[in-house]
């Protein structure tokens, strides 16, 4: 009766060797490219002093490109069709981004690289009159700001 | 024996999503249409032919399309107070670069004008124009006594 005891256990505990084996999980995530923005102001109306500024906060995960294009490369005067010239600087306070363009330089789309990427970051974006407006009347224009993932090609011009 | 297992989350690949805002960017600037700067009184103290008297003022108009001024006589000379028939003529030429023009105040007729009309410069609209008007006696008076003009300046945008 002894014997038998011995030998059941002995089997058992062969089996259990045998049966091992190596399991390799090879995990991969792909997640889009995507950038997006919000304005705090759409409408910026220009005071006595020249200077308004409003900010961006941009939720770009990769690095971007950002494009500036001015509809009337400065204030149009809508009476006189005259235009007055105006500066565009945009910083990102914490980096180093800091970029300075006259409105009548981006009639044609000017284009940025930035490297960095700007997630969950506040861009200040700050317009300044470079001559004062003096003609009474209206002044106009449309600046428009495109980001695109600086990983994909074409934007949505 | 192994077993390999991949698993995968590879969503379809397309270019990153982009996006673009316009920001609408304005200014208002008021009209100003004014004169300043003048003396509103002028007195001879002995009326004679040939006096003169010239009245300084500064002047802006910021209107795009420029400025119309005018020079205007009430009694259409200096009117004697106590016999609104006699008087003493004179003239008043005004000069404000770009405006040039001479009023005649000698034949007592009322309410006589004269008027020009400018383009609009920087120099208007941004107020940085300085004008004169010169009286001149063209007269003799005959009679003693007071005599008085209202000549109205006027500067009106176009």
């Amino acid at each position: 009766m002894m014997k038998k005891c011995m030998l059941v256990l002995f089997i058992f505990s062969t089996f259990y060797s045998v049966a091992s084996d190596d399991v390799s999980l090879t995990l991969e995530g792909y997640i889009k490219a995507k950038c997006g923005f919000t304005m705090q102001e759409n409408d910026l109306q220009f005071p006595h002093n020249g200077l308004v500024s409003t900010e961006l906060v941009i939720n770009c995960n990769s690095p971007m490109r950002m494009s500036l294009h001015s509809e009337h490369g400065g204030l149009l005067h809508l009476q006189g069709r005259k235009v007055n010239g105006y500066r565009v600087s945009l910083s990102v306070a914490g980096l180093s981004l800091s970029e300075s363009f006259l409105a009548r330089n981006l009639v044609d789309s000017h284009t940025l690289n930035i490297d960095q990427i700007l997630f969950k970051k506040t861009m200040n974006l700050q317009l300044e009159l470079t001559e004062p407006l003096i003609y009474a009347g209206e002044y106009k224009d449309i600046l428009r700001i495109e980001m695109t993932p600086a990983a994909s090609s074409g934007g949505i011009w | 024996m192994k077993k390999l297992i991949t698993l995968s989350a590879i969503a379809v690949l397309t270019s990153g999503t982009a996006l673009a805002e316009n920001l609408n960017v304005g200014g208002a600037v008021e009209s100003i249409c004014e004169v300043s700067n003048v003396n509103t009184t002028t007195y001879f103290p002995a009326l004679a032919k040939d006096q003169t008297k010239t009245i300084g003022f500064d002047l802006q108009c910021n209107d795009a399309d420029g400025a119309t001024m005018s020079l205007t006589t009430a009694e259409g000379h200096l009117q004697n107070a106590d016999r609104e028939d006699q008087g003493v003529g004179y003239t008043a030429e005004l000069n404000a670069n770009p405006f040039a023009f001479t009023l005649v105040a000698e034949n007592g007729h009322n309410d006589q004008s004269v008027e020009q009309s400018q383009p609009g410069s920087f120099a208007l609209a941004a107020g940085g124009v300085a004008g004169t008007i010169e009286l001149t006696i063209t007269q003799n008076p005959v009679f003693s006594g007071t005599y008085a003009d209202t000549l109205m300046l006027a500067i009106t945008a176009n």
